[in-house]
């Protein structure tokens, strides 16, 4: 009975995990793309900007950038709550990835193509919305939702700032109970389930965009 | 599919007493995909066999399918007396004792490049023969003077150039005493000129009595070289004799074409 | 500004004490995380079912479960099974689980990054299938790992101050406390990922440079 109430804690906890997964990887994706587009810039002073802030920000553990935002922001700007905090700190760790990724992935689009449409006299905004975007789009999708699988563990994290998701609830209900063995299987179970049906939910995309979209 | 020549089919398959490989209706499937068809082959001790053929035509298959780097879908493959059936996977020690006779030297070399020259030769010699390190590096040095290389044994194979990497493999098959040697294509990676030193290597090893199946392009070698030519195209043998008398008067057409294209490049 | 660097000079002592944990934890998971992760490369392509499953099992567990599960489950978990764990030895036990679930992928991917043709030379040799892996493929195929092993190496840093959870006195927990005491704790915060990038950038630029050089050789 004990353990059904178990469960039941954690699931409360669920949409506030996947909130927050969400949320930060929405700001990550779209943070991203200035980003990336800095890094694949011609002007090398630009490219050296965005390679140095991709490379200090995944060089910090994410812990410390959400501590540093949660109470420094706190002290100096402005009052964030713990949830905002944790969103902009992951936000900004997925940004820097999943500029990277999207790097890859423009590089990985054939030059023939960017030359083809430029001699077909296409405008870089046709170019980029026609030709580019849907391509990267579906050559990034893998990686990203690896990335974005990551991404739901790494909201534990947030636990330490006290955002009520799912393995905040677990260590509140260990600290109570003392039957912590039984609670985080129960979580860490939970967290892979979860797992399984975003990667589900992934290949069946993936392979919906393949039909439409060949290599 | 047309004339096979039937007669020199019939008297490859010569059960002499000193023969010491047999092939008898042996093919190969990828899937659905035919490669061999009802190969019938046999090779007497200190022979030396060129199969010579057009790309595809499953040389470097039927060559694999000896050494069982793949199984054959069908027939039988006796090497001495070691019988691989298609019908039963071979046991661990079959296919052991069928590697001690055979050594084979791969158109890619494939030396292992993190160890040196020497380490190459000697390691299947200690592992495989029990050989001590004295002994098998001995051995090692005394091949590697053959072919001319000596001097390499302390290099990594990266320092070398393709001929000599080439002989270095060839040196590393023969260090386990094979009582066969298999060449797939041993020259075909290599520019010309470099490719007569690996090949002068295979003809002193061809009068020294040893005996050995090359699948070659290299025509001279197959003429002058070779006791034996074996042609292959689309998956079967599809002519076979002397190899004067194959490279210079071969009564398939579909040999005189491949010969003549062969010659005229 | 002058306030700030005697701050952090002050500071400096205790928070390198802290990261002298950090990297020693790093160190001790890695070592034990890394050949168990060589080990579950081969497991999880095993023919042996049982050996196949349970490798799978254990990659699943060790790479689906947040490290900070991993981490409390040692910590406050085990207990319920009477097992008690220092926080230093459930640190290493979950970091070192989480390395052996994530490099056995690295180092399946090098694996299969040695060329075809290394395998079939071993076999004609008649070199036993152990003593190829052993001397032929899996030197080459940790070569090939190398750049994304260092990599993995560098989250693992970053992945102790997690450990700051179950009471480990490891950089971010003296940070805290520093910050608790002083209540200057954007200062400290900036010291501390300071210190962190001060290790993990120069790999990262030692990584890429391995990566350039070692795709040169193919």
């Amino acid at each position: 009975m004990e353990t059904f109430n178990f469960l039941l804690a954690l699931l409360k906890a669920v949409p506030w995990s996947l909130a927050l997964t969400i949320s930060s990887f929405g700001i990550g994706a779209l943070l991203a793309i200035p980003l990336c587009m800095m890094r694949i810039s011609k002007r090398a002073g630009l490219r050296a900007i965005a390679l140095s802030i991709t490379v200090f920000i995944r060089s910090i553990p994410p812990i410390v950038w959400l501590f540093f935002i949660f109470f420094s922001f706190s002290e100096f700007v402005v009052q964030l709550n713990a949830f905002v905090a944790a969103m902009l700190g992951l936000g900004l760790i997925t940004a820097a990835n999943l500029a990277e990724i999207y790097r890859g992935a423009l590089q990985a689009i054939p030059a023939g193509q960017r030359e083809a449409s430029h001699v077909l006299g296409l405008s870089f905004w046709d170019r980029a919305s026609a030709i580019m975007v849907p391509q990267v789009f579906r050559y990034s999708l893998p990686a990203c939702s690896t990335y974005a699988i990551g991404l739901l563990k790494d909201t534990a994290i947030a636990s330490t700032i006290g955002v009520p998701e799912m393995a905040q609830v677990a260590y509140q209900i260990s600290q109570q109970t003392f039957k912590g063995l039984e609670i985080y299987a129960l979580a860490g179970g939970l967290y892979l389930v979860i797992s399984f049906a975003m990667a589900w939910l992934s290949r069946s995309v993936d392979t919906g965009l393949r039909a439409r979209i060949e290599r | 599919m047309n004339s096979m020549t039937i007669e020199n089919h019939n008297s490859s398959v010569h059960p002499s007493s000193d023969t010491i490989l047999s092939i008898e209706g042996v093919g190969k499937k990828f899937g659905t995909i035919r490669v061999l068809e009802g190969v019938d082959f046999s090779l007497s001790s200190g022979e030396v066999v060129a199969i010579i053929g057009p790309s595809g035509s499953g040389k470097s298959t039927l060559l694999r399918c000896i050494n069982q780097l793949e199984p054959q879908t069908e027939g039988i493959i006796r090497v001495g007396d070691v019988v691989i059936d298609a019908l039963h996977a071979p046991s661990k020690q079959q296919l052991s004792k069928l590697q001690r006779k055979l050594g084979m030297v791969f158109q890619s070399f494939n030396l292992f490049p993190h160890l040196t020259v020497l380490e190459n030769v000697s390691l299947a010699q200690r592992k495989v023969l029990g050989r001590s390190k004295r002994e098998a590096d001995e051995r090692s040095m005394q091949l590697l003077t053959r072919v001319g290389l000596a001097g390499k044994a302390e290099m990594y194979p990266s320092r070398c150039s393709g001929g000599q990497q080439q002989r270095i493999a060839i040196s590393r098959a023969l260090a386990l005493d094979p009582e066969i040697m298999l060449f797939d294509e041993p020259t075909s990676a290599l520019d010309p000129e470099v490719g007569l030193e690996v090949l002068a290597v295979m003809r002193e090893l061809a009068n020294s009595g040893m005996t050995m199946i090359v699948v070659t392009h290299e025509m001279r070698f197959a003429e002058q070289v070779s006791d034996r030519v074996v042609v292959m195209a689309d998956g079967r043998i599809i002519e076979e004799g002397p190899s004067k008398d194959v490279m210079r008067n071969p009564k398939h057409e579909r040999v005189q074409k491949f010969l003549t294209a062969v010659r005229d490049r | 500004m002058n306030d700030l660097l005697s701050n952090w000079s002050e500071w400096l002592p205790e928070l390198f004490d802290g990261y002298k944990f950090s990297i020693q934890i790093c160190t001790l998971a890695l070592l034990w995380g890394v050949p168990v992760g060589l080990m579950l490369a081969i497991g999880t392509d095993s023919k042996t079912k049982l050996l196949r499953i349970v490798s799978i099992c254990l990659v699943e567990l060790g790479r689906g479960a947040p490290v900070l599960i991993l981490l409390q489950f040692f910590y406050f978990g085990l207990p319920n099974a009477h097992v008690s764990l220092s926080s230093a030895a459930a640190s290493i036990l979950a970091l070192g689980w989480s390395t052996a679930a994530y490099t056995s992928e690295i180092i399946r991917g090098g694996l299969k990054a040695v060329p075809a043709g290394q395998r079939e030379a071993a076999v004609t040799l008649g070199l036993p299938t152990m003593t190829a892996m052993r001397i032929v493929i899996i030197p080459q195929a940790m070569r090939i790992c190398l750049p994304p092993l260092l990599g993995f190496a560098m989250v693992m840093l970053q992945t102790t101050s997690l450990c700051f959870t179950i009471a480990l006195p490891e950089l971010v927990a003296r940070a805290n406390d520093i910050g608790s005491a002083s209540f200057q704790y954007m200062s400290v915060l900036m010291l501390t990922g300071l210190m962190y990038a001060a290790v993990c950038i120069p790999a990262t630029v030692i990584t890429s440079q391995m990566e350039k050089r070692l795709s040169k050789h193919i």
